[in-house]
């Protein structure tokens, strides 16, 4: 085994799968990487399994030692990271030696980074998953001084090629969205730029436009799932994220696509996005 | 068809659910229907079936959406039909005895509250232990229980700043509802007491032991009686009692 040691953990840094799935009736959150496609790619680029629990990280900040080789790999919207003071390319695997020090560099564009270790991050396992979550896990997120084991290895991996970044996901594009059980028409013009507000955070991304208060009926209590769009009577839009609650009260006026889900999760506070209605 | 049966509506729910909506009210009635129809998708479908919701007034499906899609899903749902052993037992449910210390120590609103609902501190806890309260479903926060019956001369409504933190067991009421926080959590409500038992706990084979359809009845019990209790959960040696 080798081992990883976090002596740093930025912002915001958890352990996270694919999420965890049969325990909604119990109110327990789905959780899971909030963007599946840049998770994903971590993954694959080390031949893992598409979901296996790794690191996602908010803003950059992360610096952790190894013990042991291993083989790692970090997607996202940087283009770098530093391991021992020199700049490696993220998106292409990365060895590991016994006591090299990795550090991903904080960066101006998009939100969570990942890092896979090959054969996964395997923490505490909870209810058929390791994503780390508030009251379910013994620990919600990743803290300094945390250890992971991991699988020694330093078996040349070769793809081929780099996969290829795409810079457009992190800034540009539609959130796309279907009508939402509470949709009506004329409730609230979405033709317009909405901005995200910095209380945002892996529960729900909090959208703010310029219309002002709205009326509308108040709904019973039901359900809620990652991707639901709540309207409330300022006019706010809260869209929940992976660590959703499973009910809600408010109107549910949009449902996102699996793939926006991700696309919105690495648009920054302060900047502005704009929906695009599904048939 | 299920809509021969049943006052529903079927909807399709984002790329992965199914809604199936009831008439817009809360009622035991369709308490037991919502629970009938979940019995029957899970009996015919089984494994397929990744997630079920219930709320007041509505059950979300989740299929697996990488055998069928979404629209097969729904023309599955839409057609099942009612059969004989569909329908649950109500009297399987259990009543739960649900203890709670409603100190002052604990219950830090019901000063608040006796003043402004001009009812002494003695009559809100008999009026709140007294009813048998319907659990209707889980959400909110995991092991959260959305229970109905609270006595109307103690609806109180909710506050206007939220508490940043509550204690875990804390026992509040908020509008027209009574609830339990399960864990430490932000709270709208007010508290009036707190109950020693655990009602999330993670690594029992059901997390939770009420379910919906289950009833709740809150037993008084002293601030001695409570650190009694507390000391057998701590210790795994307290059993919930049920009727």
């Amino acid at each position: 085994m080798s081992r990883l040691f976090v002596e740093s953990t930025g912002v915001y840094c958890s352990i996270q799968d694919f999420g965890r799935f049969g325990y909604k009736k119990l109110g327990v959150p789905e959780s899971g990487v909030m963007d599946r496609v840049h998770a994903g790619i971590a993954n694959l680029i080390l031949r893992n399994n598409f979901y296996d629990p790794l690191i996602e990280l908010a803003f950059g900040g992360l610096k952790i030692r190894s013990q042991g080789k291993t083989l790692i790999s970090v997607t996202g919207p940087i283009d770098f990271v530093w391991v021992n003071g020199k700049k490696v390319s993220s998106f292409t695997v990365i060895h590991l030696e016994d006591n090299d020090t990795l550090s991903i560099p904080y960066f101006s564009v998009g939100v969570y980074t990942y890092l896979a270790v090959i054969g996964g991050i395997h923490t505490e396992e909870v209810l058929g998953s390791c994503s780390q979550t508030k009251h379910i896990t013994k620990k919600e997120r990743v803290f300094k001084g945390d250890v992971f084991e991991v699988k020694e290895s330093d078996r040349i991996i070769n793809l081929g090629a780099k996969v290829k970044k795409n810079q457009n996901y992190f800034s540009e594009g539609f959130i796309e969205v279907y009508k939402g059980p509470d949709y009506q028409e004329g409730l609230i013009d979405i033709s317009n730029y909405f901005k995200i507000s910095n209380k945002s955070n892996r529960q729900a991304y909090l959208l703010h436009s310029n219309s002002g208060n709205i009326d509308f009926k108040e709904i019973l209590t039901s359900s809620v799932m990652p991707g639901t769009v709540q309207l409330t009577k300022s006019g706010q839009l809260n869209v929940l994220m992976r660590d959703s609650q499973t009910t809600g009260g408010y109107p549910r006026v949009f449902q996102l696509t699996e793939e926006s889900i991700g696309r919105l999760a690495q648009r920054r506070p302060g900047g502005k996005v704009k929906f695009r209605v599904l048939d | 068809m299920l809509s021969d049966y049943f006052d529903i509506k079927i909807k399709r729910f984002g790329s992965r659910a199914i809604l199936l909506e009831w008439p817009d009210l809360i009622s035991e009635n369709t308490l037991f229907e919502i629970k009938t129809v979940e019995h029957l998708i899970k009996g015919d479908f089984n494994d397929e079936i990744i997630d079920t919701v219930e709320t007041y007034n509505s059950l979300t499906v989740f299929p697996d959406v990488n055998k069928h899609s979404l629209d097969v899903w729904i023309k599955r749902i839409t057609s099942l039909a009612l059969r004989s052993e569909s329908f649950i037992d109500s009297k399987l449910s259990k009543v739960w005895q649900v203890p709670v210390c409603y100190d002052e120590e604990f219950g830090i609103d019901l000063k608040q509250m006796s003043i402004s609902l001009k009812i002494p501190i003695e009559e809100i806890v008999e009026l709140h232990s007294m009813p048998e309260y319907l659990v209707y479903f889980i959400g909110f926060l995991p092991g959260f229980l959305y229970l109905g019956g609270l006595d109307e001369r103690l609806y109180y409504p909710r506050k206007s700043i939220p508490r940043a933190k509550i204690a875990k067991g804390s026992i509040a009421i908020g509008g027209r509802q009574t609830g339990i926080y399960p864990n430490v959590s932000p709270a709208g409500w007010s508290i009036i007491g707190r109950s020693p038992v655990n009602f999330f706990e993670i690594g029992q084979s059901q997390p939770t032991f009420a379910v919906s359809g289950d009833k709740v009845k809150f037993i008084p019990v002293s601030k001695k009686g409570y650190d009694c209790i507390h000391s057998e959960v701590v210790s795994r040696k307290y059993i919930i009692k049920h009727e």
